[in-house]
């Protein structure tokens, strides 16, 4: 059992950036605070199986993480993109990239299915390597890279500044309507 | 390295940190630099990468979050620790009570120490039939003949038990001559805890032991006696 001290500590060093992570995870802000308790709680319950400090912040996410997808588990699932079948998604130059809405970005990642937003949210957090993601997620570091080029291809169609030649519609959303054509 | 695994690589490339190795950066740094469009590319991936880092961390942490986190872990580390201390004390109390009954049973299983009783014993032993009787008792008790070897006299008999040869216990019966302050011991021997063939008799500087192999089965006894002879145990008018 950690000291009080401790426990103070670990909240304080991991509690925004947990947040965070639940909230791109789960979409809304009660959700995300729910989320970061259970985490927390989870996390004191099973302290003794952290050996290394340094790798605090991962141990967290992970639990976060496991603790979602239990959440996640009976709910109904909405309807997400499905970027396995639509392959490789062209990007397309722009001069100027004005700053994203945090909500409009929520939005698009809502449209990703789990397994795609967990590693394009840890990717953009700056403190994961590929192989810390792949490890995150059970998977081997290649999958990681070709979930991240997918899925930021994707948030990149959907975010990406509208080309007035191409009337509103993002390049991916062209190609696959001229694709069921 | 082509346009198309270029692009591929540009989606995958950090700007704060590349892990994409020092070949394959070379490789993808080579070709944007003679490739327009790649080169516009990596410049639009960069852009967009620092602006979706931004608004993907830009979420507002709700105010007291840190307050409330620490106010439920502590009632959650609080309930742990009372349900550890409980469990001890549950355990301690148990173990407490057991030793407690245990102690309480021995201690009532004591038996009162009965004078009444050890003089009468004593009165047996003092009288010669009673006491050959009880010798009588205990030996069929032991599962051994009821009779000794020899017609022992138990006036002069001074107690019986079992004593320790060559780290077996061997049931015993001991006479002492009050006059003579001679002593004899009748063993007896059984067959199993011991090879019984090749028993003789044998004679120390006070002690000699005479051997009786045929008096019983499975048994042999030895009388021990100090003294020339084993008459002044025996009764009178059956001495040899």
């Amino acid at each position: 059992m950690a000291s009080a001290g401790g426990l103070h500590q670990l909240i304080d060093a991991h509690y925004e950036a947990l947040y965070r992570y639940a909230y791109r995870l789960s979409g809304t802000a009660a959700d995300a605070e729910d989320l970061t308790q259970e985490a927390f709680g989870k996390a004191l319950a099973r302290l003794p199986q952290l050996r290394d400090p340094e790798r605090a912040r991962g141990w967290l996410f992970r639990i976060l993480r496991n603790a979602y997808l239990h959440k996640v588990r009976d709910q109904k699932r909405h309807k997400v993109v499905p970027l396995d079948a639509v392959g490789d998604l062209p990007d397309r130059p722009v001069e100027e990239m004005p700053e994203i809405d945090p909500a409009q970005l929520q939005l698009a990642l809502n449209d990703l299915d789990e397994t795609f937003r967990t590693p394009i949210i840890l990717f953009y957090f700056e403190e994961f390597s590929y192989r810390d993601i792949a490890e995150q997620m059970d998977l081997p570091i290649g999958t990681v890279m070709s979930r991240l080029a997918r899925g930021k291809a994707y948030l990149r169609s959907k975010l990406s500044p509208v080309d007035p030649e191409q009337n509103g519609l993002s390049p991916s959303l062209h190609r696959r309507t001229d694709d069921a054509q | 390295m082509d346009c198309r695994d270029a692009q591929f690589y540009l989606r995958l490339r950090r700007h704060t940190a590349d892990e994409l190795g020092s070949e394959l950066t070379a490789d993808l740094d080579r070709h944007v630099d003679t490739c327009p469009a790649c080169a516009m590319q990596s410049r639009t991936a960069a852009r967009f990468d620092r602006a979706v880092a931004a608004a993907m961390t830009g979420i507002p942490v709700p105010a007291g979050l840190r307050e409330r986190l620490v106010v439920q872990l502590s009632a959650q580390r609080g309930a742990v620790l009372r349900r550890k201390a409980y469990r001890y004390v549950g355990v301690a109390a148990a173990l407490f009570l057991t030793v407690g009954i245990s102690y309480g049973m021995f201690w009532k299983a004591r038996p009162v120490a009965d004078t009444t009783a050890l003089v009468h014993s004593l009165d047996r032993r003092a009288d010669a039939e009673l006491a050959e009787a009880d010798v009588r008792d205990w030996l069929l008790a032991q599962k051994l003949p009821s009779q000794l070897p020899e017609p022992f006299d138990f006036r002069f008999y001074i107690t019986h038990g079992t004593e320790p040869i060559q780290g077996r216990d061997v049931p015993v019966v001991v006479f002492r001559d009050p006059v003579g302050s001679e002593m004899a011991k009748v063993f007896v021997f059984r067959d199993g805890p011991f090879d019984l063939k090749a028993m003789a008799t044998a004679q120390a500087s006070h002690w000699q032991a005479r051997v009786y192999t045929h008096e019983a089965r499975g048994v042999v006894y030895v009388i021990a006696f100090t003294g020339p002879t084993l008459d002044p145990f025996l009764k009178t008018g059956l001495r040899s």
